[in-house]
């Protein structure tokens, strides 16, 4: 499988755009704060700075941060996507997302809404703001894609998936191109439910340090418009999926599923494991996340190739991680550097990789993105230069 | 779906859970339950079983009667859940914890509450490794999962199963009090060439225009995996085309329609 990344945009704690993006990663900057949302525990989140214009009237229903959001990564590629529409035709366009959160902070308002007045708010609607489709409704409205898609919902790997997705459906012939990607915006279920999994770290997330104590959680995403071909600077060359088969929110320990999503990847573009210049690990900052991640990449990759969770910059993306870490990739193969892995040192003897404490710079050819969720499911995406 | 991609396959099991029927032998023979009983998802050790949502149990026990039909494995067949909702019955019990600092969230509950659930609850129970997805696309859950699962065939796949189901939206966030109940629809499909096809019957998905969808049972009518039930129609009645809903909500004409290709594989 091979898919063109023919545009991309991103947004995150980093700010808005691959520019800005770029720029914090290169000088080492994290887009970590105090969390706007009041919370009865301390920890940092990395949220989207600044407010998003609201849906066009024919959407107001549908108008939520979440789909704000994807409006705004949307109007940065729309040129190129109304490109493909209009080059292929509208039902061979395909429109994959992943997204773990979907509409829940709408949910979140309404529920509060109702414990102070014993009624649901006007306009809030479960089907049109919560439920995954959403945001398939909003970005299908916003481009006039008619051909087949789906909201990919597997937590933490959802937005990595959607690649195979794609590439698989065009593969068989379905589509010609896709937009594909994954958006989640903060909410305070989400930080309670880590919260109460001791999975959250009070202090900045320090993924592979020994004093890592757990995750920031962070909010934005990517958007893609990939196809077959060979144009565009960056390439999905391979996607690997797997499962663990062990724990709902604990991963293998000797970490098998990740090895084998890592593996696949690889297998499936033909690329030996001994060319993979960096891996962008899914890297969460937990102890067991690390440890079992870690002993997954030695054992296939062995103990010298560059490791860097950029979640140390953005915090965790959740269903939207996949996406952002994979335009994080597509950045480093076109600009050429490694980004520093922040606070990895002094690094765990449990995590017995190469990670990147200083940025490395130079060309990267082949660039693996691990995202790993509950339900152990796993995806690894390998992206490179044409 | 062109002509030259319309995919090919065979139906190697299928299995139903409903609030009123216990298995889609029971569906087909309209034979309803005479009271309505926890999905029973043998195939879930009792000890995870006991902290599953009613959605995940359903998904189970319809995924566990299509597996024992088809005679495979479970630990190497990719799965692909679809569901609308997801776990949305998990929702009112986090959003009162948050909302009450009296109240602590359940790690338990948090982490079943994921649209992933079912999938991860089936790899673990049945060991499987390999493949395994969770979808959603409202009323087009059902063909866009079985879309998913035929690219998954075409790429390579002998055999995948599908299972789709979904619950009812929450009162407390408006759902409808007297609305659809629990249904749970599972498939097994093999590729065409697979070996377990063989003089198989063949079915053939496509993409068609048509205005007249499958008349869901009353019961149902607002579960957003309707369309589903059609597909044990096919799989195991007397059923000739299963219309499992439309590609997307913008064009409700366009939908994905199985059909008997009228022979075996060989």
């Amino acid at each position: 499988m091979r898919l063109s990344i023919s545009a991309y945009q991103m947004c995150s704690g980093l700010g808005f755009g691959r520019a800005a993006t770029r720029d914090a990663l290169r000088a080492g900057h994290h887009g970590l704060t105090d969390p706007a949302i009041e919370l009865p525990f301390a920890t940092f989140t990395g949220a989207v700075a600044g407010s998003f214009p609201s849906l066009p009237t024919a959407l107001s229903e549908r108008d939520t941060r979440l789909t704000r959001l994807a409006a705004a990564l949307l109007d940065s590629i729309d040129s190129p996507v109304a490109n493909a529409v209009a080059r292929f035709g509208a039902d061979r366009i395909g429109l994959f997302v992943g997204t773990s959160t979907a509409g829940i902070a709408a949910s979140e308002r309404a529920y509060g809404y109702r414990l102070q007045h014993d009624a649901l708010p006007d306009g809030y609607d479960f089907v049109r703001q919560h439920a995954y489709h959403g945001l398939l409704d909003v970005l299908r409205a916003l481009t006039g894609i008619q051909g087949p898609g789906h909201v990919i919902s597997t937590a933490c790997s959802s937005s990595g998936k959607v690649f195979a997705s794609a590439a698989r459906m065009i593969a068989a012939g379905f589509i010609d191109a896709a937009v594909v990607g994954g958006i989640d915006t903060m909410c305070a279920t989400t930080l309670h439910g880590f919260h109460s999994l001791g999975a959250l770290d009070d202090k900045l997330t320090a993924p592979f340090s020994a004093d890592r104590s757990g995750i920031n959680i962070g909010e934005g995403g990517a958007l893609f418009l990939v196809q077959r071909g060979d144009d565009g600077p960056v390439h999905v060359l391979g996607v690997g999926e797997s499962s663990d088969a062990h724990h709902m929110s604990a991963p293998h320990p000797e970490g098998l599923g990740a090895h084998a999503a890592m593996r696949d990847a690889l297998q499936s573009a033909g690329v030996d494991p001994s060319s993979v210049s960096h891996v962008n690990a899914h890297g969460t900052g937990t102890k067991l996340n690390d440890a079992a991640e870690s002993l997954a990449i030695q054992r296939l990759l062995g103990a010298h190739t560059p490791v860097v969770s950029t979640k140390s910059y953005t915090g965790h993306l959740l269903g939207a991680a996949g996406a952002i870490e994979a335009a994080i990739a597509a950045l480093t193969v076109e600009t050429g550097f490694v980004p520093a892995s922040l606070r990895a040192d002094p690094q765990a003897d449990d995590c017995p990789v190469a990670v990147a404490h200083t940025r490395i710079d130079a060309p990267q050819s082949y660039v693996l993105s691990n995202s790993f969720a509950f339900g152990g499911n796993n995806v690894s995406v390998l992206l490179g230069a044409p | 779906m062109t002509a030259s991609t319309r995919a090919r396959f065979a139906i190697l099991g299928v299995g139903l859970w409903t609030d009123r029927f216990a298995t889609a032998a029971d569906y087909i023979a309209g034979s309803p339950v005479e009271e309505p009983k926890r999905p029973g998802a043998g195939l879930v050790p009792s000890r995870q079983r006991r902290r599953c949502s009613v959605l995940t149990r359903a998904i189970a026990t319809a995924f566990g009667e299509a597996l024992e039909a088809s005679g495979l494995a479970a630990d190497e067949l990719p799965v692909v859940c679809g569901s609308a909702w997801g776990e949305c019955d998990t929702l009112p019990v986090l959003l009162e914890s948050v909302f009450d600092d009296d109240i602590p969230t359940s790690p338990m509950r948090f982490a079943a509450s994921v649209h992933n659930t079912a999938s991860g609850t089936l790899s673990i129970a049945t060991g499987a490794r390999c493949f395994a997805t969770s979808i959603a696309a409202g009323e087009a859950t059902t063909s866009a999962s079985l879309l998913e699962a035929v690219s998954l065939l075409a790429a390579g796949h002998a055999y995948v199963a599908v299972v789709v189901g979904d619950s009812r939206i929450p009162d407390v966030l408006g759902g409808e009090v007297e609305g659809h109940g629990t249904l749970a629809v599972g498939i097994i499909l093999a590729r065409s060439d697979a070996p377990l096809a063989v003089d198989m019957p063949l079915f053939e998905a496509q993409i068609a225009n048509t205005s007249s969808p499958y008349p869901a049972a009353a019961a149902h009518v607002d579960n957003p995996c309707r369309h589903a039930l059609s597909l044990v129609d096919l799989g195991l009645g007397d059923g000739a085309t299963a219309d499992l809903g439309p590609l997307h909500p913008r064009a409700p004409d366009q939908r994905v329609t199985v059909a008997r290709t009228g022979g075996p594989s060989s």
